[in-house]
């Protein structure tokens, strides 16, 4: 069936930078902001943009986010003429590899694109926390005829070294294109969002595909080899809310934001919902001798003790004269009486033992896995 | 394999008119936020039990809307796991009535051709409870009895004899499911046009000397909400430790409509003391042994006492509620006082702005 727009979602990342956290699933599945997944930001936008036929790249522990994902429907992607297909690498007749860059897991599944023939290509990536109507910027990208569209975004100076950085003219058409370069010349950084027209895309891809010092990385090697080609290549500037979460730190921090009396991301949005692959878990119970203040609570806990400044996912359950303060505490977390628990995160069923105290507010952010605690 | 069918049914709902303008009883949202319905709809679900009847009476739109497609039970309406039947024309749910029959009319051909069907179990569509009736069917067709009634406890723990000198018991007595061979409700079916009564409970009290009656007595938690000071003092049962664990906290869960609620979030004012919350609140202010639904709102100064707040529920700042139910979509404006009593807590219909 013949598509305008296909998108497709890099969800293979490992996330090391992460830790613990991504030790047994993908950096897409990791919790947010108490019941999200990192991938329900990209799939939501999906939603709101009218992208409704999704195919999700996997490599890197791909079994909690392919159950996560099942059959779309969470994100309304389970239509009839198209919806969420997972792409694992897979063998073919010529053999079998792993996805050996951004640009060949798509190369790999050039056949997956073709059975829906579509005008244009959206590439995004499955772990970044942003609201975004991809159907404005589509938009864009067909007014200006363009080859490639560029989704950018103005970081900090000091930060752009981190990033692909572009240079434009005023018609956003993209002059050059630097990945994490040393001495930055610009500020305006790809979001890693690309809308291709697909002919071109298809092209670009079998180029890339037999050349042998290439890394097969979108960054690195086709937006080089695209602007080398003197095709028609237009960044479209993002104002929105956007984060990394790459580190603890910008991880911690996104989720404290989520905290402030009127935060940069507004969950509450009933406009724009992030919608998620929730189990179905009971309200929350706060006890007599419980103290909630300055929090986000979540289906399933149950709070007997005091809780300050906190996200706390689902069936997480705090004793009584436990503490906790200014902390992440992932799922079914379960804290032991008078335990205190400050600046720290704690991973997915990790247990803290009565009268334990873990982290500090003087020390950098403690991240507590399963194993860490029960040994 | 044993088949077997579920029949929710509705009960009389007049003492709960102010709840019931707009909805039918199955689905007056209770516990933050379910309707009554998925207690019963989960204890069939959790039974294995995949072959499921509702019966919506006249004002089944908001049954319709909250089961949807089944999925969040694991039904699916595709393959007839569950099917909304068809209410009897101009006909109304009468007092003193358990179940009437006759409302199977419409769907005769629901029960009829699924003739693999072996028993068929009945259970209102107002009742809390986490039941499991996998023991209870067990027991059923290892007894090979005709019918199965599933009695609260505390009184006689027996229905066998006379039907008059078990007519009191069976008067007193809560009764919260029945099971009954299926061939029994087709004869009963076929039957309906030569007069009689169509109480399910009197036909099997009439028949009782031809029929294998048993009665097994329930010993767990359960209420049967069929008035206000019922539905409100059910709600508050929650605060309780015991009945959040048997309801929520074993093995069967309780399914519902789910809603993308983001977490619900307190503010550095807010001070909560034995409540029971949903998601997608937003609450600075005091609350107090109440249930708070889903994406309710609750000002600064407010001050929120044995009461249940319905599902989108707007306080302003400095109100002060106290043995108050609202119905969905309330808006209280600032420094409004709703004052009612444990024995009567004043009660305000969907969407009114006081």
């Amino acid at each position: 069936m013949k598509k305008k727009c296909v998108g497709m979602l890099l969800a293979g990342g490992q996330g090391s930078r992460l830790g613990i956290l991504t030790k047994k699933v993908a950096k897409p599945a990791v919790l947010f902001g108490g019941k999200y997944r990192l991938i329900d930001f990209s799939l939501s936008n999906c939603y709101h943009s009218n992208i409704d036929t999704v195919g999700v790249l996997t490599q890197y522990q791909p079994l909690e986010l392919n159950s996560y994902i099942s059959t779309g429907s969470a994100w309304s992607l389970d239509n009839v003429s198209g919806g969420v297909t997972i792409l694992p690498p897979y063998q073919s007749r010529y053999g079998a590899s792993w996805y050996r860059g951004t640009a060949d897991a798509i190369y790999q599944n050039l056949s997956y694109l073709q059975s829906y023939d579509p005008e244009h290509v959206l590439i995004i990536s499955g772990d970044h926390i942003y609201k975004m109507d991809y159907s404005e910027m589509l938009n864009t990208h067909i007014k200006n005829h363009a080859d490639l569209t560029i989704g950018g975004l103005i970081v900090e100076p000091e930060e752009a070294s981190r990033f692909g950085i572009m240079s434009t003219d005023q018609e956003n058409r993209i002059l050059e294109f630097e990945e994490k370069p040393e001495n930055p010349k610009g500020n305006l950084a790809s979001m890693g969002i690309y809308i291709f027209r697909w002919p071109v895309l298809k092209r670009l891809l079998k180029e890339d595909g037999v050349k042998e010092e290439s890394q097969h990385d979108f960054g690195k090697n086709v937006i080089p080899a695209v602007l080398a080609q003197q095709l028609n290549v237009f960044a479209y500037p993002f104002m929105g809310y956007w984060r990394d979460v790459g580190t603890i730190q910008s991880f911690y921090d996104a989720q404290m934001e989520l905290l402030l009396q009127n935060p940069p991301l507004n969950l509450f949005d009933k406009e724009f919902r992030i919608y998620s692959n929730h189990e179905s878990l009971p309200p929350h119970y706060i006890s007599t001798e419980a103290s909630v203040t300055d929090s986000l609570i979540s289906d399933g806990c149950s709070i007997f003790g005091e809780v300050k400044h906190s996200i706390l996912s689902g069936s997480v359950v705090v004793e009584e004269g436990a503490i906790i303060e200014d902390s992440i505490l992932l799922k079914n977390v379960k804290i032991g009486k008078n335990a205190r628990v400050n600046h720290a995160i704690l991973d997915e069923g990790v247990v803290i033992a009565a009268d334990e105290q873990v982290g500090s507010a003087e020390q950098a952010i403690l991240l507590l896995g399963k194993e860490e605690s029960d040994a | 394999m044993r088949k077997v069918m579920g029949i929710i049914f509705q009960r009389w709902d007049h003492e709960l008119q102010i709840f019931t303008m707009n909805r039918g009883i199955s689905t007056i949202p209770f516990g933050g936020r379910y309707r009554l319905i998925d207690f019963a709809l989960s204890n069939l679900v959790n039974s294995n039990i995949r072959s499921i009847g509702v019966l919506g009476g006249a004002k089944y739109g908001s049954l319709i809307d909250h089961l949807g497609t089944g999925q969040e039970w694991s039904l699916h309406r595709k393959s007839q796991d569950l099917a909304i039947l068809p209410a009897l024309e101009n006909y109304s749910i009468e007092p003193g009535v358990y179940f009437d029959l006759r409302e199977l009319l419409p769907s005769k051909l629901f029960i009829e051709n699924q003739t693999t069907i072996q028993m068929i179990i009945f259970q209102p569509s107002n009742q809390i409870n986490n039941l499991d009736f996998k023991p209870m069917m067990d027991e059923h067709f290892n007894s090979m009895n005709d019918v199965t009634i599933v009695a609260g406890n505390g009184r006689s723990d027996e229905f066998i004899g006379s039907p008059n000198e078990n007519r009191r018991k069976w008067r007193n007595r809560e009764i919260l499911a029945v099971l009954v061979r299926r061939t029994l409700i087709s004869q009963a079916l076929q039957r309906m046009n030569q007069g009689g009564s169509y109480d399910l409970l009197n036909l099997i009290r009439r028949n009782q000397e031809h029929l294998r009656v048993k009665m097994l007595i329930y010993d767990g938690y359960y209420r049967e909400i069929s008035d206000v000071s019922g539905y409100y003092e059910a709600n508050l049962d929650l605060l309780e430790a015991p009945v959040r664990k048997e309801l929520f906290e074993g093995p069967r869960m309780i399914y519902t409509k789910s809603k993308d609620n983001h977490p619900t979030q307190y503010d550095n004012a807010s001070i909560v003391n034995n409540a029971w919350i949903a998601s997608g609140c937003q609450i600075s202010g005091i609350i107090q042994n109440s249930i708070i639904s889903r994406e309710s709102m609750i000002g600064s100064g407010s001050v929120i006492k044995n009461s249940i707040l319905m599902q989108r529920a707007h306080i302003g700042n400095d109100v002060y509620l106290e043995h108050v139910i609202l119905d969905k979509a309330v808006t209280i404006r600032d420094r409004t006082v709703l004052k009612g009593s444990k024995d009567k807590p004043i009660v305000i219909s969907k969407g009114s702005v006081i």
